[in-house]
């Protein structure tokens, strides 16, 4: 993830107020989860940082957004996808990451999320994957912070896509995450 | 990872069978009561993350391995069907791996608390391989007792690189070698592939098992 992948996320962000838009009016199933807005929230308050994005589709009164776009349609593959994007900050003012984690986790923990993943690199930055099965399908949670910027991604996976991301945690989150904030050009 | 690395691991598991583990893994069901003494404590290897150019920790527990187990239970597609018979009988899979940027960045006192506990009774070590040329190491710990909770430790190490892996449950070289590239354990080249060119020089040489009590 670079500065230079913002700006389609911000096209994706875009899209997904557009595609929120048109959705259906939202469930109670398709409440906001807690945990999401909490990791949100901590990486606010610990790195002092503003995340875009999410205001927007909560003043449009949409928790989770179904994405429909064709433009965004690798996303479409993953259901109840919200995103956060933490753009142009410094994310290395607080060292490498194991305070920041052990906070997650703790505000994690009442949602029953397990920590598939950790990864602390000097150069790679941070990402954390945590998941937990809900129904038939999987919650995945994951949190990407590298030196200037940070991405907070929730999505229902399936199966199948579940199954690649136990193959290879760290291949697969980073891949989620790139999809996630990554518009499709064709 | 480095292939020589690689090769080293792939002699290690080629040991482990000449130790005849395999069989002595294939333990009995395993009992709740002893996850505990193998689900190793790593709490202590933490403070390598802050030494290490990259730190990487992967956990798999038992309710995540259930999820797995369940999603491919009626599975007809042969790698789910391998990967779930693989994981049949598995408790628990703990990965650490810590790349360092120079030489003496981590040492033995670091993974003294490991040792320690696989130092306990009903632990042995079956394989020691060490490189003197290029500082390559690999142990393997297997806890295999009737009745009782199976358990293993990967412990491979380079200067800069350090890997820790613990799998806890009815384990063998058979599930080890199907779950390579799975739930965040690396490739072992376990079997077949040999090892690459560059690696010839490497003669690292196994150890006969050392049961404890």
């Amino acid at each position: 993830m670079r500065s230079n992948t913002v700006r389609p996320a911000l096209l994706l962000l875009a899209a997904l107020l557009l595609a929120a838009s048109l959705a259906p009016p939202v469930g109670a199933s398709a409440a906001g989860e807690p945990e999401y807005d909490a990791a949100v929230k901590l990486i606010e308050t610990y790195y002092k940082a503003k995340h875009i994005g999410i205001p927007f589709i909560a003043r449009a009164g949409v928790g989770v957004a179904k994405v429909v776009s064709r433009d965004v349609r690798r996303v479409a593959r993953y259901a109840n996808a919200r995103v956060a994007v933490f753009d142009d900050h410094d994310f290395t003012a607080r060292g490498g990451g194991g305070e920041f984690h052990s906070l997650l986790r703790e505000r994690l923990r009442p949602g029953r999320w397990s920590n598939l993943l950790s990864v602390r690199g000097a150069e790679e930055g941070q990402v954390y994957t945590f998941t937990k099965a809900d129904g038939d399908k999987f919650k995945v949670l994951i949190a990407v912070i590298e030196p200037r910027d940070a991405i907070v991604l929730q999505l229902d996976l399936n199966a199948d896509e579940f199954a690649k991301l136990i193959a290879d945690p760290e291949a697969e989150s980073r891949s989620l995450t790139r999809d996630a904030t990554t518009a499709d050009d064709k | 990872m480095h292939t020589a690395f690689k090769y080293s691991l792939k002699l290690a598991c080629l040991a482990l069978v000449l130790c005849g583990a395999q069989g002595a893994a294939r333990a009995q069901q395993p009992q709740s009561a002893d996850v505990t003494r193998v689900k190793l404590q790593m709490e202590a290897l933490d403070r390598l993350a802050a030494r290490a150019e990259k730190a990487v920790d992967v956990t798999v527990d038992e309710n995540l391995l259930g999820l797995v187990t369940g999603m491919f239970r009626n599975s007809k597609d042969p790698d789910k069907v391998k990967v779930r018979d693989a994981l049949a009988g598995i408790r628990g899979v703990y990965v650490r791996v810590y790349e360092f940027a120079n030489d003496g960045q981590w040492g033995e006192p670091d993974i003294a608390d490991i040792r320690r506990q696989v130092g306990e009774p009903g632990w042995s070590r079956v394989v020691n391989i060490y490189s003197k040329k290029d500082g390559q190491k690999v142990e393997v710990f297997l806890r295999a007792l009737p009745g009782q909770v199976g358990g293993l430790l990967v412990l491979a190490s380079q200067p800069k690189e350090l890997m820790v892996i613990n799998m806890v449950g009815n384990v063998d070289l058979e599930k080890l070698a199907s779950l390579q590239g799975q739930i965040g354990i690396p490739e072992l080249d376990i079997f077949g592939g040999g090892g690459d060119d560059d690696d010839k020089d490497s003669k690292p040489a196994a150890k006969p098992a050392t049961k404890k009590p």
